[in-house]
């Protein structure tokens, strides 16, 4: 390490605990960093680097030459290692995340997602019958959320069996249990390990009986014909696919619905103009989208020596963008922390699923499964709303994710 | 400035003019042609600025590549042989003028 790097300009560090209370109540910060030149935080004694402006957000990102999103070693990082150092898509740089990213992108195309709309509503429908019967309070995330995101990933788009199910989602549950820097480890332990290897057997066997016996249009079917072939993937990348799109699936799906539920019932007023006007709903989504996006962070690395925006930044140095902050410029979103359903914002101009090479591969799936969900949400129970609408929901999520744990509803 | 006419799947036209080394999909975006999504942003992994380059413009954009090649399968709207993504045609002096035809449907 560089004496300079050992020693940034103090000038440029902020005392701030950014995966902590940020991330748990984050629209104060966001409302000021909107506006914020980089800046550094402290770890374990060495500086990171923090963007937080829209512009500076997406120089980072789509800047290949000077920022890659291969993980290095660095001070203060291993809470970085919730994918287990596997060769994952998004810990890659093109070319090598170019082919991994190829192998996905059949499974997420607007033309497959058309043919699983229709099986989505009516999945949906079901799980609301279900809710229907306990009736009174729900938690809206476990209740409703969650099985319609497990349904779509697992069922609708990977065909994995709901008996399998509980490998996936104890692993995702582990995986935060262990990474969540709100609960102050944020690392590896064994309980994550364990439903680690269990995950990794699991996905064994899937490879093994889709070789054996390939289902047409399925997606591990279709990833298992160009193992090892020249050019395609290989059997480790292909169970960091799998791993990663389980994962990360879950939790985006699960998420987006119940941000804006939280939303919506936090905001009555919101509630009911979309209730009057069921057409608004790309509206709300997109502004919950903005203020409250599943990724709470992308971090990048730094190739070289270079100054950014003013900040000098280092080989290695980790490089945080911020998912939302830059969704809160005044001058680009007026009054940004008021939720308005109305407001004329085009969701591909944010942020929130990323920006780049990068970009959500799940994003048109989590936007159809969110709308239908919502709709058929609203719909069913016209009267729903918050047990408490101040309530100050508890965040849970990898450092990279801010997912909402719980949200208490009232239905009937 | 380099001309791109759009005509929509009803056959009305639009007009946009843009600087060379803009995208055809980010000249569409930011003159407001309903018909491009361009929901990633213009970097090959969507397939929501579908196009159909017209007549013998065909000729004159770049050739197809790989990536765009295995995206164009995933298309909502059917693809045909002069289908391109409209975020890999980059303007030059030598298309101004170019007609793209827009498909029914980018996205669901």
């Amino acid at each position: 390490m560089q004496a300079a790097q050992r020693n940034p300009d103090p000038s440029k560090v902020v005392d701030v605990d950014l995966y902590g209370e940020v991330k748990r109540w984050p629209y104060p910060y966001y409302e000021v960093w909107a506006t914020t030149l980089p800046f550094y935080i402290m770890s374990e004694g060495y500086p990171q680097a923090i963007c937080t402006r829209y512009q500076d957000t997406r120089s980072v990102l789509q800047d290949l030459t000077r920022f890659s999103s291969v993980k290095q070693p660095y001070p203060g990082t291993q809470g970085f290692y919730f994918f287990n150092a596997m060769p994952t898509v998004t810990d890659s740089d093109p070319p090598d995340h170019t082919r991994r990213r190829r192998f996905m992108a059949p499974a997420f195309t607007p033309r497959r997602l058309l043919t699983l709309e229709a099986q989505i509503a009516e999945m949906v429908d079901r799980v609301l019958d279900s809710v229907t019967a306990s009736g009174g309070e729900i938690d809206y995330v476990k209740d409703i959320a969650k099985p319609i995101a497990l349904h779509t990933l697992l069922t609708l788009v990977c065909g994995i069996s709901e008996d399998a199910w509980p490998v996936m989602t104890d692993l995702v549950s582990a995986q935060r249990r262990a990474f969540s820097t709100l609960a102050g480890k944020g690392q590896k332990d064994e309980e994550y390990q364990q439903a680690f290897e269990r995950a990794k057997e699991y996905c064994a066997k899937i490879i093994e009986e889709r070789r054996a016996k390939p289902i047409e249009d399925d997606l591990v079917s279709n990833l298992v014909m160009d193992v090892g072939a020249e050019g395609k993937i290989t059997g480790e990348e292909l169970f960091a696919t799998l791993f990663i799109l389980y994962v990360a699936g879950i939790g985006g799906l699960t998420t987006f619905p119940s941000w804006l539920l939280w939303r919506l019932t936090r905001h009555p007023d919101q509630l009911a103009l979309l209730q009057a006007q069921p057409d608004l709903i790309q509206g709300a989504m997109t502004e919950s989208l903005r203020m409250e996006p599943s990724s709470f962070a992308s971090i990048r690395y730094a190739k070289d020596d270079f100054t950014f925006e003013g900040l000098e930044i280092f080989k290695g140095m980790p490089v945080h963008t911020l998912s939302a902050s830059g969704n809160f410029d005044p001058d680009l979103y007026p009054d940004p922390l008021r939720f308005d359903i109305t407001r004329n914002t085009q969701w591909q101009n944010l942020t929130s699923f990323g920006h780049g090479v990068h970009h959500c591969i799940g994003n048109t799936l989590a936007r159809l499964m969110t709308r239908i969900c919502v709709e058929k949400t609203l719909a069913r129970f016209p009267g729903v709303r918050a047990v408490d609408p101040n309530v100050v929901p508890q965040i849970e999520g990898v450092l990279k994710n801010r997912a909402i744990s719980a949200l208490p509803l009232l239905i009937d | 400035m380099v001309k791109v006419v759009f005509v929509d799947h009803d056959g009305t036209t639009h007009e946009a003019e843009g600087t060379p080394g803009t995208t055809i999909m980010g000249l569409a975006v930011s003159a407001g042609i309903a018909g491009i999504a361009g929901d990633c942003g213009g970097f090959c992994n969507c397939a929501t600025c579908h196009v159909y380059v017209t007549g013998d413009w065909a000729l004159k954009v770049p050739a197809l590549e790989e990536q765009e090649d295995a995206m164009l399968d995933g298309t909502v709207s059917e693809r045909l042989e002069n289908s391109r993504l409209a975020c890999q045609l980059v303007l030059t002096p030598n298309l101004d003028g170019i007609v793209v035809a827009l498909p029914e449907r980018q996205t669901v």
